[in-house]
């Protein structure tokens, strides 16, 4: 026996110095972040600009915090950002209404040369090329006659919010050629290495694998001209960029290990300020834009800003039936009770093409229609009802701007756990009693 | 046996095989849990952990994890208690292996006993579900689940002689046995999401120790000696805790008692009440076995306690010599700070080498010493069988001459069981010695 374990030693001796447990990536970038006291989403990249070489692999890796995010580069993400990231750097930090319009109009028309997830209501049914080893040929063909007034095979009408080929798909054009208008598919949809002269070059929607296993691996060409490639998210647009700056073997380059340095300290910058807001709002009072908010919270964020607390505060919350329950909801969420199954944000269909989750935005189970707000730039006040504590139901998705104040009764006693559709980490406790 | 006990055999080769990695598994998930704790109170350890977490290696992952779960640990003497339980499983479980390496039911035992330090552990374990796991990690832990379920159901089925129980042929056994071990392997494989942690629960809180505590009470029943009727006695009554707590939380909290998954969202929050309520009752099992084991004599305490003097001795000893010979040394070159004894690898592994070959006499030398001091008998066992010698020609009884023969060879040889074979003659008769307590079949 000690023979047996001395052998089994030795044998893990020989082979432990052979395993080699480092990667091939030159650098890790994050996509989005979430903090490890509290929910968090941060449409960012970390860290934001990165020294490699010809020939590296750079690997994005997305903290799946509910939120879809594209790596796009390409002599287009280029020429936009040389407009919007002076403008972002000036005006960013102000409020909307100490921003010349000029400077709005310069922004969105140096934006608008670049197909958005939110710009483009996308391709009328079917119209999109067909996905190599897509859905059965009789469903395309179906969708492409029938598509201007019949719904397609899964029963969506044409409202449904389509997001472009070119955003939701991986996409290659080179320099002379076109970005398909209709929001259609890219025709080159397979990656290669990335050479930078390429027009317009995107990963497409980063695909939902779990959290913290979402990747998309650019592969540098070898013969790439040294010099400042940036990138950017085509959902959440020039706001989310980064820099990859690529030198000559010659020069040095970061290690990955020295790339996590630059990536903490950047994390940590941007986290102080929401640290301090979810303490604040776990000790019951926060102030905001000069007011003072106490309760329940559903998100939060401060003005302008690339991060957003995603939790609800408090998690847990006691009330008894018919009292009525409201939060003020900061920031894109829904209050969904006997949620289903998770689901991300985005769904890609048979055709190659994606759209948002038709689950998500409208209320559910009973609860009101968002009503028109008379005053845009003042809260909008919704009564949710009474939840019965049956069946799924949900508040809606709201963009409101400061807040949204939502409030909910219950008919009847129980525990509840209720959670945003949209973020996943997002799911709060009520307990009603009698 | 003679020869088992110098050549391993290819079945000790491949429990080790099988052992050392996931003895390895569950070191790996406590430390963890230590690694979380220990970034819970270092600011530094914490950013160095979320530093090397955005790497792509394995122990990022590790990091990650650690640095993530560091804010949400239990209270300093919930910490304290998990770590106890652990500690007093991993130390059993290697009594076991040492005293009895050959003993299938302590293999068992140990097996079982590792599995739960790692998978009872709340700390730890909050740790390791503070990630979505990956598919091979899920699968390293249901099989995790499944040796340390499996190992607990056999080990206490078998405890404490090794013959299964009821006493039934190989294919009435095998009838009644394979379906508890499928059903074992579905409830922790093929259970997933919600459903797991009860599924768990009912596997680990219900089934296990039910299945143990009605082969002990079959043993009570069904043994003649009386050493054996009073462990069986002290498991069952141990088992019957696990079981009642089963089936009042199976009954409170019915099959989906808490989870860190809701609608497919990873909430890492612990099951918090189901750990408190299951470890001072799955404590109770080793503790049973250690009462057995220093009431009853299961497995040498006597043997242990020496072995545990001599080796500490031996290696005290060693080391003070060591330690005395480098100051020594180093007084002698006149420099303390700086010797090249210190520094010199060769000087270090010749001095190593040359403990190494040391050990064996100085551990026999200080066998002999503790053998002198505190085990009279085995020192003086000449003088025990020159005294035995001369009482036979005093005696003529063949009763008391037995009962003198058993207390002799008890208190020279400490044997596990003693028989006496007396041949008269015509007939061959069969007597067994006061401490013995075994029957040998007719």
């Amino acid at each position: 026996m000690k023979m047996a374990w001395g052998a089994l030693g030795l044998g893990l001796a020989l082979v432990a110095p052979a395993c080699s447990f480092g990667s091939e990536s030159a650098a890790t970038i994050l996509v989005d972040y979430e903090h490890d006291t509290f929910a968090t989403q941060f449409n960012r990249y970390f860290p934001d600009r990165v020294r490699v070489h010809p020939g590296d692999t750079i690997t994005f890796r997305q903290t799946w915090t509910g939120e879809p995010h594209t790596v796009t580069l390409g002599a287009l993400v280029n020429d936009v950002l040389e407009v919007t990231k002076p403008l972002i750097e000036e005006y960013g930090h102000l409020p909307d209404e100490e921003i010349p319009p000029k400077v709005f109009e310069e922004f969105f028309a140096a934006e608008g040369q670049l197909p958005t997830a939110f710009g483009d209501e996308g391709p009328p049914e079917g119209e999109g090329p067909p996905e190599e080893g897509a859905g059965p040929e009789g469903e395309a063909a179906e969708g492409a006659a029938g598509a201007e007034e019949a719904p397609d095979a899964e029963g969506e009408d044409e409202s449904e919010r389509r997001l472009p080929g070119t955003v939701a798909q991986p996409c290659v054009i080179e320099q002379g050629g076109e970005i398909p208008e209709d929001g259609g598919l890219c025709e080159e949809r397979e990656l290669p290495e990335f050479e930078g002269t390429e027009l317009y070059f995107n990963s497409g929607i980063i695909p939902f694998e779990g959290p913290r296993g979402n990747v998309f691996d650019l592969k540098i060409a070898e013969d790439i001209e040294p010099g400042a490639y940036q990138f950017l998210c085509s959902v959440h647009g020039s706001f989310q960029n980064g820099t990859l700056e690529v030198v000559s073997e010659d020069e040095s380059a970061p290690s990955p290990d020295e790339v996590n340095q630059a990536t903490r300290e950047q994390v940590n910058e941007v986290v102080r300020p929401l640290d301090k807001l979810f303490r604040d709002a776990q000790d019951g009072r926060l102030v905001l834009g000069g007011e003072t908010h106490t309760g329940n919270f559903s998100g939060l964020t401060e003005g302008f800003t690339s991060g957003l607390v995603n939790e609800f505060v408090p998690k847990r919350i006691e009330t008894s039936v018919e009292e009525p329950v409201t939060w003020r909801m900061f920031g894109p969420h829904t209050i969904s009770f006997d949620v289903p199954e998770y689901f991300p944000i985005v769904e890609f269909l048979d055709d190659g093409t994606a759209r948002f989750n038709e689950e998500l935005e409208p209320p559910a189970g009973g609860a009101p229609e968002a009503p028109e707000p008379e005053d845009p730039s003042k809260p909008m006040v919704i009564d949710g009802g009474t939840y019965d504590g049956s069946g799924f139901w949900s508040s809606g998705l709201f963009f409101a701007d400061p807040y949204v104040e939502y409030t909910l009764r219950f008919s009847t006693p129980g525990t509840y756990r209720y959670a945003c559709l949209i973020h996943p980490p997002m799911v709060g406790t009520l307990v009603v009693k009698e | 046996m003679a020869d088992g006990r110098r050549r391993p055999r290819l079945v000790d080769l491949a429990l080790v095989l099988v052992f050392a990695p996931y003895a390895v598994g569950a070191l790996v998930v406590l430390a963890q849990g230590l690694l979380a704790v220990a970034a819970s109170i270092s600011a530094d350890l914490h950013e160095t952990l979320h530093i090397e977490g955005l790497g792509t290696g394995p122990f990022s992952r590790v990091a990650l994890r650690a640095a993530d779960a560091s804010h949400g640990l239990p209270s300093g003497l919930q910490i304290v208690v998990d770590y106890v339980f652990s500690l007093v499983h991993i130390v059993l479980a290697g009594l076991l292996l040492w005293l009895r390496p050959r003993d299938w039911t302590a293999r068992l035992l140990a097996v079982a006993l590792i599995g739960a330090a790692g998978v009872f552990n709340l700390t730890a374990q909050a740790v390791v579900e503070q990630l979505p796991l990956f598919p091979i990690e899920n699968f390293l832990q249901a099989g995790a689940h499944v040796v340390t379920g499996l190992a607990y159901f056999y080990a206490l089925l078998l405890f404490p002689d090794g013959r299964p129980v009821p006493r039934w042929r190989a294919v009435p056994l095998i009838a009644l046995y394979l379906p508890a071990t499928l059903f074992a392997v579905f409830l922790s494989v093929r259970v997933e999401g919600p459903a797991r942690p009860a599924a768990l629960l009912l596997f680990f809180g219900l089934v296990v120790p039910a299945a143990g505590a009605a082969a002990q009470a079959y043993r009570i029943r069904r043994t003649d000696n009386v050493t054996g009727q009073a462990q069986a006695r002290l498991l069952f009554w141990a088992l019957l805790p696990s079981v009642a707590l089963g089936i009042v939380f199976l009954a409170t909290h019915g099959l989906t008692p808490t989870t860190n998954v809701f609608a497919g969202r990873h909430i890492p929050e612990p099951p918090v009440a189901l750990y408190r309520a299951f470890e001072p009752a799955f404590a109770l099992i080793p503790l049973a076995l250690f009462a057995g084991l220093l009431r009853f004599r299961l497995w040498d305490i006597e043997r242990l306690a020496n072995r545990t003097v001599v080796y500490a001795g031996a290696t005290t000893l060693l080391g003070g010599i060591y330690v005395t010979f480098v100051l020594v040394t180093q007084f002698a070159l006149g420099s303390v700070a700086a010797s090249p004894l210190i520094d010199s690898k060769p000087a270090v592994a010749v001095t190593t080498l040359l403990l190494a070959s040391a050990f064996r006499p100085v551990r026999a030398r200080v066998q002999i010493f503790v053998d002198r001091r505190f085990n009279r008998s085995r020192y003086d066992a000449q003088l025990t069988v020159v005294e035995f010698a001369a009482c036979l020609s005093d005696e003529v009884e063949l009763e008391n001459i037995a009962a003198q023969l058993g207390r002799v060879v008890n208190e020279v040889v400490e044997p596990h069981h003693l028989s006496l074979w007396v041949i008269d003659g015509t007939s061959t008769a069969r007597t067994t010695a006061p401490s013995s307590t075994e029957t040998l079949p007719a």
